[in-house]
């Protein structure tokens, strides 16, 4: 038996353990208002962090028993799911004790956890791995759904996630199962090996792809597959909803990636297909339902749709001429799309009144005559969602429709842009509301933590200089993608 | 290209057909007169007493809930004692996180009254 190496599992034991320290401290201490919880996540994450930037400055890439590998693509993807959770701890923080939430150790335990399941999932070198990373990130987040047990919204939204949830696994099974009837291995590297010798076409394998873009499909909440995403999102509390727009989809990309772009390389023709057509449907439905939302929780999901939309057309891409170029662009968008989403979903949580969620479109009314500055950074936020320059949501659009055109895919392109203009209106119309609307009324916000307010400024500063200066994180982009060619 | 399927596409269709077959050609053929009596639910011949969505307390759930977990965590280290030998220390120390983990969890549930009944 090979042993494993445990070195360049740091990262994830150090998450886990971080996790049972905060289950074991709540069990120790018994102090009402205490916030060990949040102290010993962030410093697991921070330790944990600096553990995959040392594995990115000295890159030995590691499997372990051809189960899991630490490339510089895992690597990016890493770095990204552990800003996120960073992120998401420090915002949740005071918003938690708002909303009354009991089990505050269960939830950064549960936000953890997930972190860590989607941080296997972008390093898995077999399916059945992925399988396991989606578990333990898709419970996780099924809890942290529900995890306002009294709010019937919460409920319904956890309920509807998990059942469709359960559904999307079991298609990911099947496909799983499939795949070892073809190639007699679940393994990525091994199926690569027997696609390059065996070139006879399978109808089979057409299957494989089919189950396999409908699981993450659905993870990714891409059309057809995007029904729970409104409900899951609306339900669910502010900071979770940031933290399940943004993890899953990393890491479901992660896997897309190397499945798809790695794995079945020489099934182009077949999944670039699939995914054009996703991708169309996906781009166009989440851009015109988002017009017709008035919560902005609601909106969001629609757009987070859209956003799933351009990152597959990426994708696409990949499959085709542009190559590398097309995975670049989808990292690149992904990691702009972290700071966007986090920040946005920021400014809901700071909105938050006792009792109502600061969600609705009339809580931006005359924003800026109450929070000048919420509304510029809102306004920052908004106009990047909207793929406007300077913000890194300009330069995403940019780079995945030029790898788009690069891989002869024009149509692909237009779509891509017409979409945006149709984007642009429903993002400004919430600048609308915050400039040139008298606010509603003047019931206090509740919400002015200083973690919340130094997350939100992280975040308008990294949408900001990923707009301008790209070149760092495309650079880490482009070493990660190039590894998987 | 697709022969190789051709085979369970013909079984599925003589499945569906079948079911539909029987089922239509039994409506055709058999007299009909439902009463009230006759669209009762059928429970072992007894006379129906009782909403069969009854409520059952949710307490039931979570005590469920941590057998399971024992449940499986058993299943675990029954294959690991099989081949314990193969595994030596290495194997040891795996199952002894392994029991910690769950150990801390079984603590946690305990503290916070999963186990107590009201």
């Amino acid at each position: 038996m090979e042993q494993l190496n445990y070195l360049s599992l740091l990262p994830e034991i150090v998450i886990i353990l971080a996790g049972i320290l905060v289950i074991a401290a709540d069990l120790i201490i018994d102090k009402k208002d205490n916030i060990i919880s949040e102290v010993i996540s962030v410093l697991g994450l921070i330790i944990a962090l600096f553990l995959t930037g040392n594995q990115f400055l000295n890159p030995e890439i590691i499997s372990q028993n051809n189960m899991l590998i630490s490339d510089s693509y895992a690597v990016f993807f890493k770095v990204a799911l552990i800003i996120l959770s960073l992120m998401v701890i420090l915002i949740s923080s005071h918003h938690i004790r708002e909303r009354g939430i009991t089990h505050r150790a269960e939830y950064f335990t549960f936000i953890l956890f997930a972190t860590v399941g989607m941080m296997i999932m972008a390093g898995s070198l077999d399916l059945v791995t992925v399988y396991v990373g989606l578990e333990l990130m898709a419970i996780s987040i099924y809890i942290l759904v529900g995890i306002s047990r009294t709010e019937f919204l919460s409920n319904e939204a956890a309920l509807k996630y998990f059942l469709l949830g359960l559904l999307a696994t079991a298609f990911l099974l099947y496909g799983i199962s499939f795949t070892y009837g073809m190639f007699g291995t679940t393994n990525l590297v091994v199926i690569k090996n027997f696609l390059q010798n065996n070139t006879t076409a399978n109808s089979g394998y057409i299957l494989v792809l089919v189950f396999l873009v409908i699981a993450f499909g659905f993870k990714v909440a891409a059309v057809p597959f995007h029904m729970w995403t409104p409900d899951a999102y609306e339900g669910a509390m502010t900071p979770v909803t940031g933290f399940m727009s943004v993890g899953p989809k990393l890491a479901a990309f992660a896997v897309l990636g190397r499945v798809f772009v790695y794995s079945l390389l020489t099934l182009k023709a077949e999944w670039t297909l699939i995914l054009t057509i996703v991708s169309i449907l996906t781009m166009t439905v989440g851009n015109v339902v988002a017009i017709a939302q008035t919560n902005i929780k609601r909106m969001l999901a629609y757009s987070s749709i859209a956003h799933a939309g351009y990152c597959l057309m990426g994708l696409v891409a990949a499959g085709g001429l542009a190559g590398s170029l097309g995975l670049q662009s989808v990292l690149f968008y992904l990691s702009g799309y972290l700071f966007m989403n986090v920040g946005a979903f920021s400014i809901i949580i700071f909105l938050n009144k006792k009792g109502i969620s600061g969600s609705e479109l009339d809580d931006f009314s005359g924003l800026n005559e109450r929070y000048p500055g919420i509304a510029l950074m809102m306004s920052v936020i908004l106009l990047s969602l909207a793929g406007v320059p300077p913000t890194t949501g300009f330069a995403g659009k940019l780079y995945v429709f030029m790898a788009a055109v690069k891989s002869k895919y024009m149509f692909l392109a237009v779509i891509g842009v017409l979409n945006s203009v149709i984007a642009l209106y429903y993002y400004l119309r919430i600048i609308v509301y915050m400039y040139m609307k008298k606010p509603a009324d003047l019931k206090e916000e509740t919400n002015r933590s200083v973690p919340l307010l130094l997350v939100l400024g992280i975040a308008v500063v990294a949408i900001l200089v990923l707009g301008i200066y790209p070149e760092p994180v495309l650079n880490f982009a482009k070493s990660a993608a190039g590894g998987m060619f | 290209m697709m022969n190789d399927y051709t085979g369970v596409l013909i079984f599925l269709i003589i499945a569906i057909g079948f079911v539909a077959i029987m089922f239509s050609v039994s409506y055709v053929l058999r007299p009909s007169k439902p009463d009230l009596k006759k669209l009762l639910p059928y429970e072992c011949g007894n006379i129906v007493n009782e909403d069969a969505r009854g409520l059952v307390s949710v307490k039931y759930y979570l005590i469920a809930i941590i057998f399971v977990l024992f449940d499986v965590e058993t299943a675990f280290m029954f294959p690991w004692a099989v081949v314990f030998r193969d595994f030596g220390m290495f194997g040891l120390i795996e199952m002894a996180i392994f029991l910690l983990i769950i150990l801390i969890g079984f603590c946690y549930a305990w503290k916070k009254g999963a186990l107590e009944w009201d």
